[in-house]
């Protein structure tokens, strides 16, 4: 099956209000449907920020910050490590981790709904402390992983701001990088999360009332810093520039891909194609398409489309539409957002 | 975020700082024995014991103000004087050089060879003192004790804490621009050629196994980039080739120490904000390094020892229009 190359071309780009951290998945997008605006954010050292843009004309419409509240008494604004919007049913969240805890707001970042503090055993600690990973799971959960390695469980109230911990998954041993929810059909037996740490281990849940392993990729020394499930298949981003796919269900490798010349900072799927995005270190986004054969269950990636975003190391990368027409970038010191599209 | 970054913040810019100074006290044609006292001096303050064992201790990045008054004190640990328009060109040098090492670094881990770097040249400009050596070599061992431990996801938050430090800093370099590593607009050029870091392959290839592991078919991709597989890994031993150029030293007589004056760093208007949120702590650091740092024998000018300006710029004019331009 022969690749085309799909065109895409660049869009007007949305100005930040500051230029974004070089941090793993550095840029969030929420698509509510048309014709409420698309929403944009990307972490600036302690401050969130978020933007809309026109849904259709793709024109800014405007901007706000989050700054992270001040933790404690006499303590400094903590580091942002990563902000998602979470999806539920019944609700959409803002979350953001930091070096102190998980904050979670409206959609529109208007109302903090939850506060949760790490646990900070000595000050100072021997150790970095800090949240990262964060992912919608299941019908009313939020799962957020941390610096030793425990995935924290949120359950979510349809309204309200009576969210618990229902549970701590304990099965990393480094720091959680990322966290993702399915995004299409899972086969039977085939988890719906999956969750990978600092040391390229992934571990794949079935989520319910209580979270289930359903299979696990041991640690490979190469750090996994973004990682997205889709049709039963992981697709992971790693330090050394490999894209790798595995079989949710066995954890078996299926496809290895030689994809960037330095570390991959983020990844994105498009539900209804199985487009792939990644963007990495060397200033390259690539578009892969995935695809798995039901009859004969086979596994294949292809490379669709390169883009240059020139002498910029890129933190960020989301697709803004569920077929992966269009997507976005950030990068490490650049004060916007570059947009491309194919439409 | 990390809490390791200090000491490698620390000493990577005290030896861009060496590095500076030694190209300028070659310039202002300073007498060999001054120059060599006043970089031991500068060195075996830098490399103090008691100075050394409060900053391997696991903490937080000092605030950006508390780590300059640690240069200024350095800076001022001899017979030297520097004004305030040489001082802030000298640090605006170190940081931007710094930044560029860290943003350029093929791994994260590699962040440690450009250490190594700067402490084998430090070495050499103090290879006639054994004294000073010592302390050197004691700090190269703990460097390693620390650091090659480390996974390459720890290095990577090291690296991206010291980018987050060095957030929003564009000041335009002369050697750096004419070098081409840099554009006009202050950002560094990353190229898409070269060798790619050791334990990374060539982009292109994508294979593709089945249920059982075998592979069944390969294919591949074409991108804009240039790249080859790398030679050979750097050392990351007391000594060894370190193969890595970054944290070298690129000065020298015939490339002097320049920024460009339009740049300056007083009027950027995106010279980085600093966290507005006052911290109470930032007092407190500030005096504890200062006191260390203060602390220390320091060579009093007597005698024949007499005192000297050393000036950043090319000339006492260029100095002096700078200084008129500095804010309190």
């Amino acid at each position: 099956m022969a690749a085309a190359d799909t065109e895409y071309r660049r869009q007007q780009s949305l100005p930040l209000p500051g230029s974004s951290s070089a941090l793993y998945n550095n840029l969030s997008v929420l698509r509510p449907p048309v014709p409420q605006p698309q929403r944009f954010s990307a972490v600036h050292g302690n401050t969130l920020s978020l933007l809309s843009a026109a849904a259709g004309t793709g024109t800014g419409l405007g901007h706000r910050q989050l700054p992270a509240p001040q933790p404690g008494p006499g303590i400094g604004a903590a580091l942002i490590t990563q902000a998602a919007w979470c999806v539920l049913p019944s609700r959409v969240l803002l979350v953001l981790t930091s070096q102190k805890g998980i904050q979670m707001y409206e959609a529109d970042g208007s109302v903090l709904v939850y506060w949760h503090a790490l646990d900070a055993p000595e000050h100072p600690p021997e150790q970095a402390v800090f949240a990262r990973g964060i992912s919608a799971a299941g019908e009313h959960f939020i799962c957020v992983g941390t610096s030793s390695g425990p995935v924290l469980v949120f359950d979510i109230p349809p309204k309200g701001t009576n969210v618990t911990v229902s549970e701590v998954l304990e099965h990393h041993g480094a720091a959680v990088t990322d966290i993702a929810a399915e995004q299409g059909q899972a086969p039977d037996g085939a988890g719906d999360l999956v969750s990978a740490d600092d040391a390229g281990s992934l571990c794949v849940w079935s989520t319910g009332e209580g979270f289930r392993l359903v299979s696990r990729v041991p640690a490979c020394g190469c750090t996994c810093s973004s990682v997205v499930l889709w049709q039963g298949m992981v697709a992971a981003g790693f330090g050394n520039g490999q894209i790798r796919l595995y079989d949710a269900v066995s954890g078996r490798l299926r496809a290895q891909v030689n994809a960037h010349a330095r570390w991959i900072n983020a990844l994105d799927l498009a539900p209804e194609t199985g487009k792939l995005l990644s963007g990495a270190e060397d200033s390259f986004v690539h578009v892969w398409r995935l695809s798995r054969s039901l009859d004969t269950d086979d596994v294949e990636i292809h490379h669709c489309h390169t883009e240059c975003v020139p002498d910029t190391q890129i933190c960020g990368a989301r697709f803004c539409d569920p077929e992966g027409d269009s997507f976005a970038v950030t990068g490490y010191d650049l004060s916007e957002i570059f947009r491309y599209s194919r439409t | 975020m990390s809490v390791r970054t200090l000491p490698l913040l620390f000493l990577n810019l005290g030896g861009e700082m060496l590095y500076i100074l030694d190209q300028r006290l070659r310039a202002q044609s300073i007498p060999g024995e001054k120059a060599r006292k006043v970089m031991n001096d500068i060195i075996t303050t830098m490399f103090n014991k008691k100075f050394m064992e409060e900053l391997f201790k696991p903490q937080e990045l000092y605030s950006k103000k508390a780590l300059r008054t640690v240069y200024d004190r350095l800076a001022h640990a001899s017979i030297m004087r520097l004004n305030q328009a040489s001082m802030d060109k000298l640090y605006d040098l170190m940081t931007m050089a710094f930044k560029y090492q860290v943003l350029l670094c093929p791994r994260p881990r590699d962040i440690l060879l450009v250490t190594f770097n700067h402490l084998d040249a430090i070495k050499d400009f103090i290879y006639d003192s054994p004294g000073i050596m010592n302390q050197v070599d004691e700090t190269f061992r703990r460097l390693i004790d620390t650091y090659n431990c480390l996974s390459d996801g720890e290095f990577q938050l090291i690296r991206q804490t010291l980018l987050i430090f060095f957030q929003d800093m564009h000041i335009r370099v002369s050697i750096f621009l004419k070098d081409k590593v840099q554009n006009s607009n202050g950002r560094f050029v990353l190229p898409t050629s070269g060798p790619v870091p050791w334990g990374t392959e060539v982009p292109g290839l994508i294979r593709m196994f089945n249920h059982d592991g075998d592979e069944v078919k390969r294919t591949e991709f074409t991108t804009p980039g240039n790249y080859v597989t790398p030679q050979r890994e750097g050392s990351f031993g007391l000594y060894g080739d370190r193969v890595l150029k970054l944290g070298t030293n690129m000065y020298s007589i015939s490339r002097p120490v320049e920024t460009h004056m339009s740049g300056s760093s007083k009027n950027l208007a995106s010279h980085a904000k600093e966290n507005t949120v006052p911290n109470p702590l930032a007092k407190e650091e500030l005096n504890f390094l200062a006191r260390l740092l203060g602390g220390l024998e320091i060579k009093n000018p007597s005698g024949s020892d007499t005192g000297f300006r050393l000036n950043l710029f090319t000339t006492d004019e260029e100095e002096e229009y700078a200084q008129t331009r500095c804010t309190d």
